[in-house]
């Protein structure tokens, strides 16, 4: 454990604006909730005066907490193990990387194939016009989205 | 319908950041935490001295995601970053000179390592495992709680000794030990 002399690791504005969320080691618990009582007015000794609106939203409340509402082991965790049946089956695939099949043949000489002739397909495919442009930057208004798993209050 | 279905298997989903073309991953930032809020980072980089893109007018779009950093059978979690496919090594370029562990001033006071995992140049899995060990006894066993009553953490306040620092500083600063420092650590929010 790296030795910190501060008392908050992180200092972070909550999405919604309203608190300040702050971060600490697990074992500086109770120490950290004895300073609690004393931090708003360690705070007012050392900012100059007539600073205290640019500290506290309302001066005469100053400044309240709320409970702890996240924890993160510092454990490193273990990655899910992948089965030995889908390692065998890799194994199996690879083999077959290795040595491309062979086309088979019975051995006797095919005849030369008729020629056929295809009428080229008149499919209507649009073309994106350079002068258009869509508000959000994709020609044809599909919008990229990114999709991951929750994992924190900051998504 | 969709939305409902994320919700209900802990999915989220969002506008990707650059319309124009796909992300891809372009590496992690050792040290970083799952607390910080990504959104004031991103800010925070982007306004950097050291941000210096080659085409000012057209910047290259990053995202910071958080995601799993894997070696030798070991995860943690971290804070990925992807840029547009066309500007990845340049991204990378100045993510490597933003974050490159060396004492300056990082954005928003926090010193994180880049580490590159562009295609085609994946570091050894015992460096990832380096990588791994340093970041999670960095971090450690973390608790956090919530402060009502502060104003914005960027607003400018003036001490006693007539310096003046960012509110975030001023809370940052504060010390483990009973008694207030007079000495303001400069981890500014740069």
């Amino acid at each position: 454990m790296e030795c910190r002399p501060q008392l908050f690791q992180q200092v972070e504005p909550k999405i919604s604006g309203i608190v300040t969320m702050v971060t600490f080691q697990k074992q500086d618990h109770d120490l950290v909730y004895q300073c609690q009582n004393t931090l708003e007015s360690e705070i007012r000794q050392i900012i100059a005066e007539g600073q205290e609106y640019n500290v506290f939203v309302d001066d005469a409340d100053g400044i309240w907490f709320g409970g702890v509402n996240e924890t993160k082991t510092g454990r490193i965790l273990a990655a899910k193990q992948v089965d030995k049946s889908s390692l065998e089956y890799t194994k199996h695939i690879s083999r077959f990387m290795n040595s491309p099949p062979k086309k088979r043949s019975s051995g006797v000489p095919l005849p030369p194939p008729k020629t056929v002739i295809v009428e080229k397909p008149t499919f209507y495919t649009p073309s994106p016009s350079p002068k258009f442009k869509h508000p959000l930057g994709t020609p044809f208004g599909t919008l990229r989205l990114k999709i991951g798993l929750q994992t924190s209050t900051y998504n | 319908m969709v939305e409902e279905w994320l919700d209900t298997y802990n999915y989220y989903c969002k506008l990707c950041p650059s319309q124009a073309e796909e992300m891809t991953q372009i590496g992690a930032l050792c040290y970083s935490n799952v607390f910080m809020y990504r959104e004031d980072l991103k800010a925070a980089i982007i306004n950097h001295p050291l941000w210096l893109p080659q085409d000012s007018s057209n910047p290259p779009i990053f995202d910071l995601y958080l995601s799993d950093f894997i070696a030798q059978n070991n995860k943690a979690r971290m804070i990925f970053v992807s840029a547009e496919q066309s500007k990845a090594r340049e991204t990378a370029d100045l993510f490597k000179k933003l974050n490159d562990g060396s004492p300056k001033a990082y954005p928003n006071g926090y010193m994180m390592l880049f580490i590159p995992l562009l295609e085609g140049h994946q570091p050894s899995n015992e460096f990832c495992a380096k990588v791994l060990f340093n970041h999670e006894k960095y971090i450690g066993e973390e608790e956090a709680f919530s402060i009502g009553g502060f104003q914005d953490l960027k607003t400018q306040v003036k001490l006693k000794n007539g310096s003046t620092v960012s509110l975030c500083t001023l809370i940052k600063s504060i010390p483990l030990s009973s008694g207030m420092s007079p000495a303001i650590i400069s981890t500014s929010r740069a």
